[in-house]
């Protein structure tokens, strides 16, 4: 090994210390996630009715690798429908610990009801926080469960740490 | 009869349609109107196939072929239906060839021109022969872009039925059925053409076995209304095991989804249901999710029950059982307990070292006909039939079988692949052969509009009956009121007994209630040489009284019992319903009550344990003809319910004994050393029983003076004394029946759909007022349960006190 | 059964309804439903629910069936249809020779669309399946009368007979080009019903049938 190559080899370094880092320094920055990246479901509602798209059809829970999906249904009161048809989910829960974020589920879903998301800040400290009902899915509701919970004890509105460009299927998520 | 399909050669008997034969081959055609045990028709056109036969020459030789020198095949012009079609000697079938699957796929493609593509939500999704069907045989594409036609979507067509008119495949099955098989004609198409939907004037379809065209719809338009969007057909575990909601035996399905039972199917047994179950065994499930469900151990402390674990009250009840004096102590478990569960109560009272022992209701006459009873398959081919009983109410499985003989079509031998898909033998509209069938009974029931001849005797009047129609056998004149029918047709019947090769007397519960009339009818059977058939009043009575369930002595039988032992141990019995019964209870030194719900007895009991029910435990029962099939536990979660074995096991640990019947199997040890039946090796479609009875106890036949009132108490379908637990059942049945005659009704100011409160044998019931031509004057009708068997007893109608007043009907 | 105290149809008819049952075996008595509905039918414009009740009680058939037999047929009626009931052949014949045009005219004549009958009760308007006379389409059959090949001139003519009150009688021209007397004849019969036996000749039946046999494989 001569100097020059060792010269070659501290040229590189010397270079690289003069470039845009890639590192992130999240989370006091915003980490760049891509328009396909699968976090957190979201279960969509029709934009113009407000009608929940999940119609209860228990094929989510069918394709999933993970038994991670539990979706109970039941039907809806024609004269306060929650979804569009005869038949809604009442109990719908996904358990992010087993969840592989895979997306079968999402390729399932005729109705393109449960889309996702881009949210992956799902750490928390019980099991029972990990699963997830309607109530924390349902478009609208931003943040994961902790985040939530800290945002309402601080009194502020959650604050997510990563970035995305628009994705047409979630339809209605705002981050 | 030699058959060639897709190039294998098969033998098969004369009179085997095409599509068995297909079958038969191991090849497939699809099809959706089809059924087994129903008439071919050939309305869907989906098993279409290739089919053709060589020909005969005029002087009788076949036509060769020319080049090959073997007789020359003619094919069919056109695609034929396999299901129509009967084999012929030397006939090839095609399922394979271009033009077949080219009809195939059209054929999936027309049937889903109107059909929804709605599958996500549909209840049928997943089982559903269309999307099977679709999936196998079709293109994947439709050329039909235009509107679908729209029809109702959720149309009650009765409580318990859900009719979605958009998904009919107008495949006919549900009609034929209803017109075949229970021979009621409650649904048929309406309009035409594209027009065409099933429907109904009937309201709620009066008929007792509605539900089974739930299991024989192809597509989703009809549906279990109790299961309604309960869950997917992929997420149910499927548990096939026999209902013990009546002495038939017949094969269910349960379908339970996170420990609860969902629904209920028919299950196949070729010799008892075949694939049909009555309304009562399909729906009357939901009680097992009640939310008043004992499901721990309750003990009672300072006067009220107080939860705890098996362990803690078993040390109770065994510390509490030594200070009574053993031979005080009465145990009596209710008819449905399974065989195992009778060898655990014979155990516990041997233990015990009481002879008051016994099983409810067990009928006077008892269920096991010295010299031998009817199987179902007799029934069903059999040449003369006399009815005493409503078999439609009491055991709903014979009426069906009595069908099956009034069509005159023997059972079908079965295939690898099960029963023929087509039998072309059946045909719609068949003529019922309605001579063989007399029915008797004391008011009119639904059998006799299929009857030939029907009786009227008088309530409590069977034994007459039945010695009437013994004179008339034995050449003499009875006298008539007895008969309750002409002369002329009593001796028909009695002569078509006599001559029939197979004749068979079923005799119903009012029938077995009194001994001599029991005896009365079984002479009669003898007389005539018919073959008797005992309608045990519940799923195992026959089992029970087969074991030894039973006391020693006639005063310790259970009725006995209840006034006089001292400490009382019952398993899913209530017979504190009796307000005299739970005042002498309640003074009882130990009352421990092994039941599924907080009862009137239970509420008394010092200790209540928590009992399983039918679809919770495993074990054998003993049906009406004396075979063994099992019953296989649901993975349902009943809390800390444990069966009658699972009782014994605890009392054992807290006496420190291993009795026998501490469990399944260690009652079937008992059962192989004392009735030398291996249960372990039941065979599927179960075995018969062994004619020897159970060692050391006999059943004593308790001797009753002629039973007298004004109300006769009824068996029903539907299991009454869980039906308020039962919301579908209910709401389909109107509630348990008060029936009366118009007349009576109208002198007792009561209309139709008012609720009552009468006492009966001194038992309040709670009843819905239902004036009916059915009943004679003068009578009163009561539905009966397991605490008030049927039989005739008194009523107080001038007690009677009116809850609420049916909405007058503008 | 709680049905509206109306007097039993056949109550008062016994010889009728025996002479009708009587056309069929004992055990077929079911066969008489139809008959029974004709004569219902026949005299009150329509069948009501109370009568259909009383027809399947007489022949012994759930009320159900006997409702699935009568919506089978067009001709029955669940509701009464007005004095003239005009009955268009949507079937493909008379579509092709101008059935759509014709059912298009009687609606802006009359007002109504098919399946309907107006406040007066004087026309009712219905689409129904071939009516049997393909050659001489478009059909139009008022009340148990066919009018072939009619025309907007022959429409009104007709138009303006019935608002008149008066039965209008069909032109003779039943048959087409091959009419043969007697079945121009019949045409005139004044029951309808009598038109139950062909003579054999068919109209529809061009030489050459046997060309298009075996046309799907």
């Amino acid at each position: 090994m001569s100097v020059l190559d060792i010269a070659k080899g501290m040229g590189v370094t010397l270079g690289h210390l003069f470039k845009k880092p890639m590192t992130v320094q999240y989370p006091e920055q915003k980490a760049p996630v891509q328009a396909r990246f699968r976090g957190r479901h979201h279960l969509l509602r029709h934009p113009d009715t407000g009608l929940e798209k999940c119609i209860g059809c228990s094929l989510c829970a069918a394709a999933c690798p993970a038994y991670a999906i539990y979706v109970e249904a039941a039907e809806n009161d024609p004269a306060n429908p929650t979804s569009a048809g005869e038949r809604y989910a009442s109990i719908y829960e996904i358990n992010m610990l087993r969840c592989i974020f895979c997306g079968l589920c999402e390729e399932a879903c005729p109705t393109g009801a449960v889309v996702l998301g881009h949210e992956f800040e799902l750490a928390d400290f019980r099991y029972q926080d990990f699963v997830y009902g309607k109530e924390d899915m349902l478009v609208g509701v931003k943040g994961a469960k902790w985040q939530r919970r800290e945002a309402a004890a601080k009194g502020k509105d959650v604050e997510l740490g990563f970035t995305a460009p628009p994705r047409p299927e979630l339809e209605g998520v705002d981050y | 009869m030699k058959v060639v399909v897709d190039g294998v050669t098969l033998d098969l008997p004369p009179g085997t349609s095409a599509i068995d034969a297909v079958f038969a081959a191991g090849s497939d055609v699809p099809y959706f109107c089809s059924q087994p045990y129903m008439s071919p028709i050939g309305a869907c056109r989906m098993c279409l196939a290739k089919v053709g036969a060589p020909r005969k020459d005029r002087d009788g030789s076949w036509i060769l072929d020319e080049e090959t020198g073997e007789p020359k095949i003619f094919w069919f012009p056109n695609l034929m239906a396999t299901c129509t079609t009967a084999v012929m000697d030397g006939m090839v079938v095609d399922t394979r060839s271009e033009p077949v699957k080219a009809a195939q796929n059209g054929m999936v493609e027309f049937t889903l021109i109107n059909h929804p593509l709605d599958c996500p939500v549909c209840d049928k999704g997943g089982a559903c022969e269309l999307q099977d069907r679709a999936y196998e045989y079709g293109e994947g594409v439709s050329r039909f872009v235009f509107d679908k036609r729209h029809q109702e979507k959720h149309h009650a067509l009765s409580d318990l039925i859900t009719l979605d008119r958009e998904r009919c495949i107008h495949c006919k099955r549900c009609v034929r059925y209803f017109e075949e098989v229970p021979g009621d004609e409650v649904l048929d198409f309406i309009e035409r053409g594209g027009h065409t939907y099933i429907g109904t004037l009937e309201e709620g379809l009066p008929s007792n076995f509605t539900g089974n065209i739930t299991d024989i719809c192809p597509v989703g338009a009809l549906l279990d209304a109790t299961s309604r969007f309960r869950g997917r057909n992929w997420e149910y575990h499927h548990t096939e095991t026999t209902s013990l909601d009546d002495a038939s035996g017949s094969a269910i399905v349960v379908d339970g989804r996170t420990g609860r039972i969902e629904r209920i199917k028919a299950g196949h047994h070729p010799e008892i249901n075949k694939t049909w179950i009555d309304d009562g065994t399909r729906f009357g499930h939901e009680y097992a999710d009640a939310p008043d469900r004992v499901r721990r151990p309750l003990v009672r402390h300072d006067g009220r029950l107080v939860e705890t674990d098996w362990a803690d009250a078993m040390d109770y009840v065994a510390a509490r059982l030594t200070e009574v004096n053993g031979r005080d102590v009465g145990i009596a478990i209710r008819a449905d307990a399974t065989l195992e569960e009778g060898v655990a109560a014979r155990a516990l009272a041997d233990h015990i070292g009481t002879g008051q022992l016994d099983h409810a209701p067990r009928p006077a006459g008892g269920v096991i006909a010295a010299g031998g009873q009817a199987r179902l398959e007799e029934l069903a081919v059999a040449g003369a039939i006399l009815v005493v009983g409503d078999v439609t109410e009491e055991v709903p499985i014979v009426d069906l079988r009595i069908k099956d003989a009034l069509r005159g079509v023997t059972p079908p031998s079965l295939f690898d692949h099960g029963a023929p898909i087509a039998d072309l033998r059946l045909k719609e509209r068949a003529p019922r052969h309605a001579e063989i069938l007399t029915v008797a009974a004391p008011l009119r029931v639904d059998l006799m509009r299929h009857a030939g001849r029907a009786a009227q005797y008088p309530a409590g009047g069977e034994r007459a009956f039945f010695h009437a129609l013994t004179a008339l056998a034995e050449g003499e004149t009875p006298a008539d009121g007895d008969l309750g029918m002409p002369l002329e047709a009593a001796t028909a019947a009695v002569d078509g007994l006599r001559k029939a090769e197979t004749a068979v007397v079923v005799l119903g519960g009012w029938v077995l209630a009194s001994l001599q009339a029991t005896e009365a009818a079984l002479h009669f059977c003898r007389a005539v040489g018919a073959k008797p058939m005992l309608l045990g009043p519940m799923a195992n009575s026959y089992g029970l009284e087969l074991v030894g369930v039973a006391p020693s002595h006639a005063r310790y039988a259970y009725g006995g019992m209840l006034t006089g032992a001292k400490a009382l141990i019952l398993s899913q019995l209530d017979p504190a319903i009796d307000p005299a019964v739970a005042e002498r209870l309640d003074k009882l030194e130990l009352l421990v009550v092994h039941a599924s719900f907080l009862t009137a007895t239970a509420k008394l009991a010092d200790v209540v344990l928590p009992a399983a029910i039918g679809y919770e435990k495993d074990g054998t029962v003993v049906n009406l003809e004396g075979r063994m099939l099992p019953v296989r536990a649901a993975p349902v979660d009943a809390g800390e319910s444990r069966d009658l074995t699972g009782f014994v096991k605890a009392f054992g640990e807290a006496a420190g004994q291993r009795l026998e019947g501490r469990s399944v199997k260690s009652a079937r040890r008992w059962l192989k050393k004392g009735l030398g039946v291996d249960l372990d090796a039941l065979p599927e479609h179960g075995g018969w029983a062994p004619a020897k009875r159970g060692p050391a106890r006999v059943a004593v036949a308790v001797h009753e003076a002629p039973a007298h009132g004004g109300a006769l108490r009824v068996p029903t379908m539907v299991r009454a004394e869980v039906l308020d637990r039962n919301p579908h059942l209910r709401a389909a049945t109107g509630g348990l029946a008060l029936g009366l005659h118009p007349d009576d009704a109208a002198a007792l100011k009561l209309r139709s759909g008012d609720e009552v409160t009468v006492p009966v044998a001194g038992v309040p019931r709670r009843l819905v007022v239902r004036p009916s031509e059915a009943v004679p004057a003068g009578l009163a009708t009561v539905p009966a349960t397991p605490d008030e068997p049927v039989g005739l007893v008194p009523i107080d109608l001038k007690q009677i006190a009116l809850e609420r007043r049916a909405l007058e009907v503008a | 059964m709680d049905l509206p105290t109306l007097k039993p149809f056949f109550e008062d008819k016994p010889e009728l309804l025996q002479e009708i049952l009587d056309r069929y075996p004992p055990n077929g008595r079911r066969s008489a439903l139809m008959p029974l509905m004709w004569e219902v039918q026949r005299a009150e414009r329509h069948i009501g629910e109370a009568r259909l009740h009383e027809i399947a009680e007489i022949v012994g058939v759930t009320v159900t069936e006997a409702k699935g037999v009568m919506s089978f047929y067009s001709t029955f009626h669940e509701h009464p249809v007005g004095r003239f009931h005009l009955q268009v052949c949507r079937t493909l014949s008379c579509k092709l020779a101008g059935g759509d045009e014709l059912y298009r005219a009687l609606v802006e004549e009359t007002g109504l669309v098919s399946g309907e009958t107006d406040a007066e009760g004087t026309f009712s308007l219905q689409n129904v399946e071939c009516l049997g006379s393909c050659g001489t389409g478009p059909v139009l059959q008022v009340n148990d009368t066919y009018h072939e090949r009619v025309t907007r001139t022959r429409l009104a003519e007709l138009f303006a007979e019935m608002r008149a009150g008066r039965e209008p009688v069909p032109t003779r021209e039943r048959g087409g080009d091959n009419v043969s007397a007697d079945k121009a004849e019949r045409v005139d019969a004044p029951d309808g019903t009598s038109v139950d036996a062909p003579d054999g000749t068919s109209v529809d039946a061009p030489d050459g049938t046997s060309d298009e046999e075996g046309g799907v494989a």
